[in-house]
């Protein structure tokens, strides 16, 4: 079966049906925030999820991510069979702050991951350089956080994810939080690192521009309450890509019109 | 440090005028009768004692009483199974002053010292726990997550991540204990006393030594507000990168 083979292979992620409810606080019925959610993502892909928001693509991130249990479904990763949160897995978060440990420097902050598996000082020490320098943080291996900029400290969280060299990359619309300049700056940065790496990447985000910039596959996701994957549009066009480009542009108004049919139908729901 | 030194010096000579004046003398007696009276106890010898006396048990009771609670306050917050255990009894006993406690405490415990330590240890480990626990609770989940994804384990969590973040909290849990400390002692050297600051302030009324007794009160005031900041700056200085603007006052 399909799904055997691919699951061996790093890099690859495979979801089967997967769906996770909440019990709702005023309701106190089991409230599906995310259902029958089926794709598969090869090694080396550049999986984008876009949604608007309050769709269910935190919650679906943080299932594949091991933090979350899912109620319903399968999910393979390389590594599968070992209790989750699986290793090979890194993650950025949307929060600027919350992720991060404050009383940590930037630099403690990246060897964390590499202190938990034991490597040695020297060896610690020089792959949070690498990895610093790589995000462009460099200079600032000895500040904190809380001395840190909004983009600096996101850079900080790829720094972080990356130093223990996962496989399989998952962000969590990780630049929703700074202003629009850093966010095309950081843009560039993670097509970068993607194309230099080649890790698996699973970006959610709302942003439409930014999916198609970034994906080799976009995976549309329902607005809410009960969100799936409505549809996954390809996206061929070549690397670095023009967002003034009128091909882009034309697949810009498609998502566009999708996006906009979903929210409204969102809206047009009566609250339960 | 001029603002903050101006308040006091308007409130000193305000009281400076008042006493004799608007207040009879004995009942009010001036800073300087205060500062007569401090003199006079000090050369005696008994202002020395006594301040050293509460303080050892102060100190020895709020560090011995923070120790404790302290990984309790982490466990409760971490485990809902610990803090299901646990709940009722801690907020069964943090009701029951410690000076309901005094007689109890040194038949249990002797006359001595040790029953004034455990008496503050008590006192304060309540305090310190709710303010522990509540430091866990307030991290946020992303951290926790992260780490796990990370790959920390839940002794990993529990020690590397939970504990450093929850100990803002802490500090400043210990903060405010100190405050209880001071109060438990100096009501349990007024109830069951031979020496300490409490046991001054109350038995000099048994000489009618108002002064005596301002001069106690007015050392209590200055020995906890020295402890406070010695604390704050210690902690700064030792815990500082746990503490730092973690936003607490």
């Amino acid at each position: 079966m399909a799904a055997a083979t691919t699951a061996q292979t790093p890099g690859t992620v495979e979801l089967q049906n997967v769906g996770k409810a909440f019990v709702g606080r005023t309701t106190q019925r089991q409230e599906w925030a995310i259902r029958h959610v089926t794709f598969s993502v090869e090694a080396g892909e550049f999986f984008v999820l876009l949604g608007p928001s309050g769709c269910g693509k935190s919650t679906l991130l943080r299932v594949i991510a091991g933090v979350i249990a899912p109620m319903e479904g399968r999910i393979f990763i390389a590594h599968d069979g070992q209790a989750a949160p699986w290793p090979g897995l890194g993650m950025v978060f949307q929060s600027i702050d919350s992720p991060l440990f404050d009383w940590l420097t930037a630099r403690e902050n990246v060897e964390f991951g590499l202190w938990l598996r034991s490597l040695g000082r020297a060896q610690r020490a020089e792959r949070a350089r690498h990895f610093l320098t790589l995000v462009g943080l460099g200079g600032h291996a000895h500040k904190f956080p809380h001395e840190m900029s909004g983009g600096m400290k996101q850079r900080l969280q790829i720094a972080r994810a990356l130093a223990t060299e996962p496989s399989i990359l998952l962000m969590d619309e990780p630049f929703a939080s700074v202003d629009a300049q850093t966010r095309r700056i950081l843009q560039n940065e993670v097509q970068r690192l993607w194309l230099e790496t080649r890790k698996t990447i699973l970006y959610v985000t709302h942003d439409i521009r930014e999916a198609l910039i970034l994906g080799q596959r976009i995976a549309v996701m329902t607005a809410g309450p009960t969100a799936t994957i409505a549809r996954i549009y390809e996206q061929k066009m070549p690397y670095p890509r023009d967002d003034l480009d009128p091909d882009f542009s034309a697949r810009f108004r498609v998502l566009e019109a999708h996006i906009a049919g979903e929210v409204s139908k969102g809206w047009g729901e009566p609250s339960p | 440090m001029t603002l903050s030194a101006s308040g006091l010096v308007v409130i000193i000579i305000l009281w400076q005028l008042a006493s004799g004046t608007l207040v009879d003398a004995f009942i009010l007696p001036s800073p300087l009768a205060v500062l007569r009276a401090a003199a006079e106890l000090i050369e005696d010898g008994t202002l020395p004692a006594d301040v050293a006396v509460s303080l050892f048990r102060i100190v020895v009771g709020w560090l011995i009483g923070s120790a404790l609670s302290i990984p309790v306050g982490l466990l409760i917050g971490s485990s809902g199974m610990v803090k299901r255990a646990i709940d009722p009894i801690v907020h069964f006993f943090r009701f029951i002053p410690a000076l309901a406690l005094v007689t109890l405490f040194i038949l249990w415990f002797g006359v001595e010292e040790q029953s004034k330590i455990a008496l503050i240890a008590y006192a304060v480990s309540f305090i310190v726990l709710v303010n522990t626990a509540t430091g866990v609770a307030a991290i946020p989940r992303d951290k926790l997550d992260a780490a796990r994804i990370l790959g920390a384990n839940s002794r990993q969590l529990f020690l590397w991540v939970i504990a450093p973040a929850a100990a803002p909290y802490a500090f400043v849990g210990m903060r405010i204990a100190m405050t209880a400390a001071f109060v438990t002692i100096i009501g349990a050297e007024i109830i069951a006393g031979r020496a300490g600051l409490g046991y001054l302030v109350w038995t000099a009324r048994l000489y009618f030594r108002v002064d005596w007794i301002f001069a106690g009160v007015v050392t209590i005031g200055v020995l906890g507000f020295v402890a406070d900041r010695v604390w704050v700056a210690l902690g700064r200085r030792l815990f500082g990168r746990y503490i730092a603007r973690s936003g607490l006052y």
